[in-house]
């Protein structure tokens, strides 16, 4: 007569000596090189830590709500798109001529910083060490 | 240290691997055997272990503390030995003389001429059967437990333990 609960004191199946203390270093051998491992698994760790703050339904509401914001922005961009003769009549709208003499008074004085003399060139050229050699190929 | 630290400590930077080695020390042994009382010789034991931890490496960032640690591993585990043995099936595997030979001649299996007809037995179950008696009986889990790693209601469970029990005794009787 078969009795389970005595044959459940056995346990013939056995293991090589030291098979799980040996176990550790055989699996992280085939894994990867410990130098290897931040570059690989930089996702696995974003997507582990939005799931241990956030839940599912949170992240996709929020990846909703983000997509409903983008729709918006962008109708409203295509809302400033202003045709030609849109600009032409707002540019006419506002021009005066008080306006055009401000621009015409404007003027562009270099200040004493461009004013390079030869020896600030020579000096800047002997600065960044340039040989010779390399400028005579440039020279005519 | 707790499961729910190790994993943090597996996703802190430069502490990945080092968490892993605690993860295969705490658990390598009750997954191996989960593994071997399904493949059965230890050699196809041992591939699929390393096999499991490997997966468990990769897609521990899919855990999502639904369930302990130990029974999402051990789901990847049965999975992993289940799908090896639906690969390599083969004639010795199937034929009952064949298995219990090959038993025999495996240095790694000294059960007597009970524990052989039993595995044998086991061997004809249908699948659900064999692994909820495996995990009820061998691995002595708590109903609660088999339920999360098999995802099956606990009714259902204990009617397929049942019939297991009933099958395997009326099997060997019949021998």
């Amino acid at each position: 007569m078969l009795d389970l609960n005595k044959i459940r004191q056995q346990e013939p199946f056995k293991v090589p000596e030291k098979y799980f203390s040996s176990m550790e270093d055989r699996v992280m051998e085939r894994i990867q090189p410990r130098k290897e491992e931040n570059k690989i698994n930089w996702i696995d760790r974003i997507v582990y830590q939005l799931q241990l703050r956030f839940s599912i339904p949170s992240i996709m509401v929020t990846a909703l709500a983000l997509i409903v914001i983008y729709i918006s922005l962008d109708q409203e961009r295509e809302k400033l798109v202003f045709s030609d003769q849109e600009i032409k009549n707002f540019l006419l709208e506002e021009y005066d001529e008080s306006t055009e003499a401000q621009i015409l008074a404007l003027t562009i004085e270099p200040t004493e910083e461009l004013i390079l003399t030869d020896d600030d060139l020579i000096e800047y050229l002997d600065e960044d060490n340039i040989e010779l050699e390399l400028i005579d190929e440039y020279l005519p | 240290m707790k499961d729910r630290e190790l994993i943090r400590l597996f996703f802190t930077e430069g502490k990945q691997n080092s968490a892993f080695r605690l993860i295969i020390q705490r658990y390598s042994e009750k997954l191996y055997w989960g593994i071997r009382r399904i493949v059965i010789s230890h050699e196809d034991a041992d591939d699929v272990l390393q096999d499991t931890l490997i997966k468990i490496y990769k897609n521990l960032h899919n855990f999502q503390e639904r369930s302990s640690l130990f029974s999402w591993m051990y789901r990847i585990a049965i999975n992993e030995a289940l799908s090896f043995v639906k690969k390599y099936r083969n004639r010795q595997f199937e034929d009952p003389i064949e298995f219990a030979e090959n038993l025999r001649a495996d240095p790694y299996f000294d059960g007597d001429e009970s524990y052989e007809q039993l595995l044998i037995a086991l061997k004809e179950l249908p699948e659900k059967q064999a692994l909820v008696f495996q995990l009820k009986y061998f691995d002595n889990l708590k109903y609660e437990e088999i339920s999360e790693i098999l995802g099956v209601t606990i009714g259902s469970l204990k009617a397929s333990y049942h019939h297991a029990v009933k099958k395997i005794e009326s099997k060997i009787e019949a021998d």
